[in-house]
């Protein structure tokens, strides 16, 4: 591989879109977007209870999923060299939306300059108005660069890094990861892939409907989204990443599992902050995609009533590689039941776990309730500013929506399906 | 002559345009004692303005304390473009009045009538009482006034002290339980130290 060939580079060539299914997939690891919204809420849950390793949680789980995403990747550009090894993983970074990073170093260990950071700059953009930070945010970077290491010199578990300086703390342009070998090599866990996937789709009853899912899938498939010059996805007024889906699966669930191991009692707590992660993300990003030109232009001549602006949220949905999402049913103002046939949640759960008691879609099941609540409650047809005062005064007017999963595919049922209305 | 609160905000915020609220609030637990809302506007949030001005006036009488020890806190002034904020606290008690106006309203016009909202207001007062609000309530309300998504910010708490939302929620904690609650809603807003003792 030359040198011209790492510039010119073309990460986007390697998505791979499962139309049936309506997953993504880079380099054999599922992908899908989710927004700075969702991903600093999800890593902030995480990190809060000091009687878990969050931390520990957050960066070996980059560092296993990415290392299973990078050896791939390396494999399919045949790449040879260090140097080589090093651009592509700058690329991909890069390409995902997690911002700009360079590398290097030796088989010893080396360092990371993070120009540009998603989730920093995600943090000062939401909180740094409000709020002060005296702690490193770039977990997921911090793995994605320990992983790095270990795919070009070693194997999974053999390098560790850390954050020495963090532009959210710092208020300074550019974050430093410090990468090293580990003393003893860690037990770590390649990711599942594409984890269990569907055999084929649910026939599932079609809704009465206007809008056209697959027309709205083809519209957002079709957009350019990737990572900017500063290495940032900026699209529909928040920073979106393209990221291994199977990080927020691990993430989350490794977190629920500790928290039941430690402090069984605040359980709920923690699956309730997950799902308010989900909420706030449909929430901020289709309510930015309902009042942008994309909408107005694919979706808004399709719509002839409000059950229609729910099945376009629907429809979104089921475009950003989470799976097949479709609503059933709708009674305005009162109900709705959604199926999501295939969700990414599920894929992962049921290829690394056993089944569960109890139903555990957390992120659908925070999502699902956001698109009633924001044509309903928020009244996203209005055009409303979509800031934190208005999400909280959401709130506080009460009698908003709340989601049950009825049915699971992680516990045995065809598909999922869950109920969202005001009880 | 106004026989309470009520009539008394009533007949100083009249007569003057652009008086937007005018009220009285408790300074220890910011809330409101009587406020009238003289904008056409249901979504204004009256317990919100009360809580904010009672933590300037409290800020306030620090600051004051730090030059001045033993001054009566007096005259605050706040606001932004288009709005201002006057406030006085009501000596010798821990009630304050406020008064937010159009920032175009001259202060010759409005002083006067907060200054007789302040004179007035005083022989209606309730006494002291020993209700006032503990300080894992204090704790509680002021991480809810300032912690981002306050809505979610007990469950935030929960997982960081290990005491469940509903005992947050109805402040009935152990003495042992307030260092923890005190350093976790320093760590949610990033700050050394907050502005009640515990």
């Amino acid at each position: 591989m030359q040198e011209t060939q790492i510039k010119e580079l073309d990460i986007a060539q390697n998505v791979i879109i499962d139309k049936e299914r309506k997953l993504m997939s880079l380099y054999g690891e599922p992908v899908i977007f989710h927004c700075h919204h969702y991903n600093l809420f999800l890593q902030q849950t995480i990190l809060d209870p000091p009687f878990i390793n969050g931390i520990g949680i957050l960066q070996d789980s980059s560092q296993e999923i990415n290392f299973s995403q990078l050896r791939a990747a390396f494999i399919h550009h045949n790449a040879e060299t260090v140097e080589e090894k090093f651009a592509i993983a700058s690329e991909l970074f890069k390409y995902q939306g997690f911002g700009i990073i360079s590398f290097s170093g030796n088989e010893d260990g080396g360092t990371a300059n993070l120009l540009s950071s998603h989730y920093a700059q995600g943090w000062t953009s939401k909180y740094a108005s409000q709020i002060q930070r005296g702690k490193p945010i770039d977990h997921f970077a911090v793995g994605f660069a320990a992983a790095v290491f270990d795919v070009i010199y070693a194997d999974l578990g053999h390098f560790t890094a850390i954050e020495e300086s963090c532009s959210a703390v710092t208020k300074t342009p550019g974050c430093i990861i410090q990468i090293s070998k580990a003393p003893v090599a860690r037990k770590l866990e390649e990711s599942p892939g594409m984890g269990k996937i569907i055999d084929a789709p649910v026939a599932l009853p079609r809704a009465d409907t206007n809008i056209d899912y697959e027309a709205v899938n083809e519209a957002l498939w079709g957009l350019p989204l990737a990572g900017d010059d500063d290495g940032l996805i900026r699209a529909f007024n928040v920073l979106l990443t393209h990221m291994p889906s199977n990080y927020y699966n691990r993430i989350q669930y490794r977190f629920v599992e500790e928290l039941r191991q430690v402090h069984p009692d605040l359980c709920n707590v923690g699956k309730e902050l997950i799902r308010e992660s989900g909420h706030v993300c449909v929430f901020y990003t289709f309510g930015n995609i309902m009042e942008s030109v994309e909408w107005e232009a694919v979706v808004q001549p399709m719509i002839k009533n409000d059950r229609d602006w729910v099945h376009g949220g629907f429809a979104v949905a089921s475009s950003l590689g989470w799976g097949r999402w479709e609503a059933l049913e709708i009674e305005s103002n009162t109900k709705a039941r959604v199926a999501i046939d295939g969700n990414y949640e599920t894929n992962y759960h049921l290829a690394t776990y056993d089944e569960p008691n109890d139903a555990r879609c957390f992120f659908a099941q925070g999502a699902i309730p956001a698109v009633m609540n924001i044509v309903y409650n928020g009244k996203i047809q209005e055009k409303p500013v979509l800031d934190e005062a208005f999400y909280e005064r959401l709130f506080k007017q009460g009698n908003v929506f709340h989601a049950r999963e009825l049915k699971a595919r992680e516990k045995g049922d065809p598909y999922c399906e869950f109920v969202a209305d005001r009880s | 002559m106004p026989k309470n609160l009520d009539q008394i905000l009533e007949k100083y915020s009249q007569g003057i345009n652009g008086i937007h609220v005018a009220l009285v609030g408790n300074s220890s637990e910011g809330t409101v004692l009587a406020a009238r809302n003289c904008l056409d506007n249901n979504d204004l949030d009256v317990d919100a303005v009360a809580a904010y001005a009672s933590d300037l006036i409290n800020a306030n009488e620090r600051f004051c304390h730090i030059f001045d020890p033993g001054t009566a806190v007096d005259f605050v002034l706040g606001g932004s473009k288009d709005n201002k904020l006057l406030m006085r606290a009501i000596p010798d008690t821990r009630f304050f009045v406020v008064f937010v106006v159009d920032a175009k309203t001259t202060m010759k016009d409005v002083l006067p009538q907060l200054n007789k909202v302040l004179k007035e207001s005083k022989a209606t007062l309730p006494a002291a009482t020993s209700n006032e609000k503990n300080k894992a309530q204090a704790l509680v309300e002021y991480a809810k006034r300032y912690a981002p998504d306050p809505t979610f910010v007990l469950m935030r708490l929960a997982l960081k002290t290990g005491i469940a939302p509903n005992r947050l929620e109805r402040a009935e904690l152990e003495d042992s339980e307030l260092q923890p609650l005190y350093d976790s809603i320093k760590d949610i807003l990033g700050i050394e130290r907050l502005p009640i003792s515990i």
